[in-house]
């Protein structure tokens, strides 16, 4: 027999043990000791990636600088509102008797140990799988804005699938408008918003958010802005390139929601 | 000196570059997929197979796909390989071109995206490994590293 069948016959039998789940064991086991290294290597990829990024960008940044501070302002002032209407909310809720709607979730805490082997930089190993409760469909979140989905889950990692990956549909409305679309990723390299009505209104520069359609997923967590609308008039429906606000190659710790 | 520890530091190397620090500057190569490509060019059928099985378990472990997913793909990749030396002779265009092709079927197998640099990538990875690879048996061979191959 040739080391060619033999290699093949032995890599069939192993697959064959792996459906059983027998091997689970071993490779939680191996990782327990590679899941440090891997954590360790990614962060000084991110450390480096931010210093290369300053250098290289160091021009712009006394421009950026004064953006940020314009904007500050007039966060400051949106804050003040925010706050009064928090108050107003909060009160309408007492008097109606209803409960708030982020309180029935719970967020599991997760560290990023890097890229699933041969996503083209779409999906991320997460640190905690089946064992911590994760489970297929939950969302992953930064802040307010959703980052992705939780594909494949393990016992103690899963993968989490961006929203620029392909195999990621969400349903989702414009914020101002309340037109409805559904987000995808493009080919990995940025988010579309697709099947919106032609005769429904988006503009550049709106918020798309998760409409809630999904179960799993709470509504009102931020995809990101239109950045440009493509629509043409016979066609039933329209599309918009959506921007985000998060750079998901700088992403170490997320959370998982847990709807209840 | 054996050249096994070798081989396993470097693929070890290259697993964790891939999973954990060469996506984050945006570079999407297999960079294991381009070394034991090289060595389908540079050494024997025996030992690149042995690599490439080893490698897959490997990768395997480092993943979070099912176990024996890459085991299967990269023997399956070095058959292929000599297959294709074997028929159209042992040129490097050929395993260039095959490196790009390899590239994409893995991303098709893993449900991603194409991503056209990335295959790029992976192909000038398998050029520089080949040389690099080229010269380190040359060097073994009038030094005292053992290669049995």
């Amino acid at each position: 027999m040739t080391i060619s069948l033999k290699l093949l016959i032995l890599s069939l039998i192993i697959s064959a043990i792996s459906l059983l789940g027998w091997l689970d064991f071993v490779k939680f086991s191996l990782n327990v000791i590679l899941s440090p290294i891997k954590f360790g290597v990614y962060e000084l990829a991110v450390g480096a990636k931010a210093d290369l990024d300053f250098v290289l960008h160091i021009a712009s940044l006394k421009e950026e600088l004064r953006n940020l501070s314009e904007e500050n302002l007039s966060l400051k002032s949106l804050q003040s509102e925010v706050r009064e209407l928090t108050l107003e909310n909060t009160a309408l809720r007492d008097q109606l008797g209803a409960a708030s709607d982020r309180t029935n979730n719970s967020m599991i805490f997760v560290s990023v140990e890097g890229y699933v082997f041969g996503s083209s930089g779409t999906r991320l190993i997460l640190d905690k799988g089946k064992s911590s409760g994760v489970v297929s469909g939950m969302p992953a979140v930064y802040k307010d804005y959703l980052v992705g989905i939780v594909g494949d889950v393990t016992e103690r990692s899963s993968e989490l699938k961006l929203i620029l990956d392909p195999d990621v549909r969400i349903s989702v409305l414009d914020e101002n408008t309340r037109a409805r679309g559904i987000v995808k990723g493009n080919f990995g390299t940025n988010i579309i918003m697709s099947d919106v009505l032609n005769d429904e209104k988006i503009n550049v520069g709106d918020r798309i958010v998760t409409s809630g359609e999904n179960p799993l997923i709470p509504q009102g967590l931020i995809i990101g802005d239109i950045k440009s609308i493509n629509s043409n008039e016979q066609a039933i429906f329209k599309e918009a390139y959506v921007r985000s606000l998060v750079d998901y190659k700088r992403m170490e710790k997320l959370f998982i929601v847990k709807v209840d | 000196m054996k050249i096994y520890p070798i081989v396993v530091l470097i693929i070890f190397v290259l697993g964790i570059l891939e999973v954990s620090f060469l996506p984050v500057f945006g570079i999407y190569a297999d960079p294991v997929l381009s070394f034991l490509l090289s060595l389908v060019y540079t050494t024997n059928k025996e030992f690149s197979l042995k690599t490439g099985f080893f490698s897959g378990i490997f990768i395997d472990v480092v993943s979070s796909k099912r176990f024996s997913t890459f085991t299967l793909f990269y023997v399956l990749v070095i058959i292929a390989a000599f297959g294709i030396t074997n028929l159209l002779g042992r040129r490097l265009v050929y395993l260039l071109l095959s490196s790009v092709i390899f590239y994409a079927l893995e991303q098709v197998m893993m449900g991603s995206p194409f991503v056209l640099s990335g295959a790029l990538c992976t192909g000038v990875l398998t050029l520089a490994f080949i040389g690099l690879v080229s010269f380190g048996l040359s060097k073994s061979r009038s030094g005292n590293l053992r290669v049995n191959i």
